[in-house]
């Protein structure tokens, strides 16, 4: 492993966006692509960004690494194992592309909450846990493939098999912005990231 | 009247004591109940029983009290040891020596056991107390996945309907809940927010609170060595037949109730802002949106909250 301070960064790219109608990932925003978008804000504090995707034909245009899912079932889990095995990374943040707004101010506080005994650390919202935003050791593989050996593919059992470091919105928000954890599936959703993006960058 | 049979299945499983805190399997509580429903004078005995019994915990609870003082008498830390004596003791002695150590201690002046137990309501006294946590627009904070919640919001507040005379009574038995120490109840302005928490372990939370007046943090330690302090039950509803568990805490900082927890080992739902009334049966918790009623004495009846009259 490289370099245990500094994460590496890897970006999950699944899902049907059924609602969205389209890859959501390569809808416009701005002058990017939301995908860039994602690699752009993520480059500012990790090491390296890696794209977790089974469709790498559709992302020539990156340079960045494309690894397919290790296994066939659609579910966050098998994202997130893909991407930890095939990191260089000690330390590794999560990210799901249907949160266009993310900041990546938030991975220091991240990494500060990892240490000997704990090797996740997730926030929290007021819907629950967003596992796609989180920073994760790579040493959990071993427990995300026992997982899959016994066919349980729910991401949130396995902050009951390893100590996870829960984070509430709140802190985060006070670190980033408020609209930090903006969920996007819809073109309703998709519409409102962008009008959301062009004020929180007049703001900034 | 229960025959000899039965009167020796409640003595060696320790059925009542277990009852009384939620521990009886789903087929010593079907057993149990039915002894319950076809004998009144044992239902008698039985909620007379059970006070005493509460009333040997409420002992163990005001020790907790003298700890919880000097916990948080020390300024280095927040480390709350929750005891294990309460349950040590019902777990060493007879029930009959349990019996006979509680009347003694009951006859021999124990007015606020007494005022406790036979004089007040069955909420606790710092149920009525609200939380001065700086609450976010939604105030509980329940998982995603909501076919495999446990607690389910009640909007429309409306009655659950009671099955049976005898869980009517049972619901009239009294509170097991802890109580925080008088100096704990003091007004006090200050408020606290979760900042972050992990349960590195079964019975043990950590958590970074921040003083959102004085804008600091403090890593806060919870240890509930005995969960059985806090009522804790078995269930097997919400999401493994093995070890499903509920659990329900509330975070006690300096004189305030931080926030109440309820972890069913799969989620830990969180209520902000709320009050907490608890009782030997049920945990009521009222949130600015909402009312919950927890149910904590029948496996059957851990689905989900209940809705509140």
């Amino acid at each position: 492993m490289k370099n245990i301070k500094k994460p590496g960064g890897i970006i999950l790219l699944g899902g049907k966006s059924k609602r969205m109608g389209t890859d959501k990932y390569l809808l416009p925003f701005f002058n990017l692509t939301l995908v860039e978008r994602l690699i752009a804000e993520l480059e500012k504090t990790v090491q390296e960004v890696i794209l977790i995707t089974n469709e790498p034909q559709k992302l020539n245009f990156l340079p960045h690494k494309k690894y397919p899912d290790h296994y066939a079932i659609p579910c966050a889990l098998t994202g997130l194992h893909a991407g930890l095995k095939n990191s260089n990374y000690e330390l590794n943040f999560v990210l799901a592309c249907d949160l266009p707004l993310f900041d990546s101010r938030m991975i220091p506080y991240f990494v500060e909450q990892i240490n000997e005994s704990v090797s996740i650390a997730v926030p929290k919202t007021a819907k629950g846990f967003e596992p796609l935003c989180g920073l994760y050791s790579r040493n959990n593989l071993v427990e995300i493939e026992k997982m899959f050996v016994e066919e349980n593919y729910a991401i949130h059992d396995l902050f009951d098999r390893i100590p996870a470091k829960v984070i509430m919105a709140e802190k985060i928000e006070a670190i980033t912005h408020p609209y930090v954890f903006f969920n996007m599936n819809t073109p309703a959703e998709y519409e409102e990231a962008q009008k959301l993006y062009a004020a929180l960058n007049k703001k900034s | 009247m229960l025959t000899v049979e039965e009167r020796k299945w409640i003595e060696e499983n320790d059925i009542l004591d277990r009852y009384v805190f939620g521990r009886l399997t789903e087929e010593e509580a079907a057993r149990f109940q039915f002894l319950l429903d076809r004998d009144p004078s044992f239902l008698e005995e039985m909620e007379f029983n059970t006070a005493i019994i509460a009333a040997i915990r409420q002992k163990g609870r005001l020790d907790m009290k003298q700890r919880l003082q000097e916990a948080l008498k020390d300024e280095s830390g927040m480390e709350l040891h929750v005891s294990q004596h309460t349950s040590e003791t019902r777990r060493t002695l007879p029930l009959i020596l349990k019996i006979a150590a509680a009347l003694i201690a009951l006859v021999g002046g124990s007015v606020i056991t007494y005022q406790l137990f036979f004089n007040k309501p069955v909420e606790v006294p710092l149920a009525e107390k609200e939380i001065n946590v700086k609450s976010t627009p939604e105030q509980t904070d329940t998982p995603k996945e909501e076919k495999k919640q446990p607690i389910v919001p009640d909007q429309s507040k409306k009655v659950a309907a009671k099955k049976s005379t005898s869980k009517q009574k049972s619901e009239e038995k009294p509170m097991i809940a802890a109580t925080p120490p008088e100096n704990l109840m003091q007004k006090h302005n200050q408020k606290f927010r979760v900042e972050s928490y992990m349960m590195p372990k079964p019975n043990e939370v950590k958590a970074t609170l921040v003083n959102t007046d004085l804008k600091t943090e403090q890593e806060t330690i919870i240890l509930f060595k005995n969960p059985t302090d806090l009522v804790a039950v078995n269930i097997k509803e919400t999401h493994s037949e093995d070890n499903g568990k509920l659990l329900w805490f509330f975070v006690l900082y300096d004189n305030q109730i931080l926030n109440v927890y309820v972890d069913n080992s799969k989620y830990l739902a969180l209520f902000k802002n709320a009050k907490l009334t608890a009782s030997a049966s049920s945990l009521h918790i009222e949130t600015k949106d909402a009312s919950y009623v927890v149910d904590l004495k029948s496996a059957d009846k851990f689905r989900k909250a209940v809705i509140k009259p």
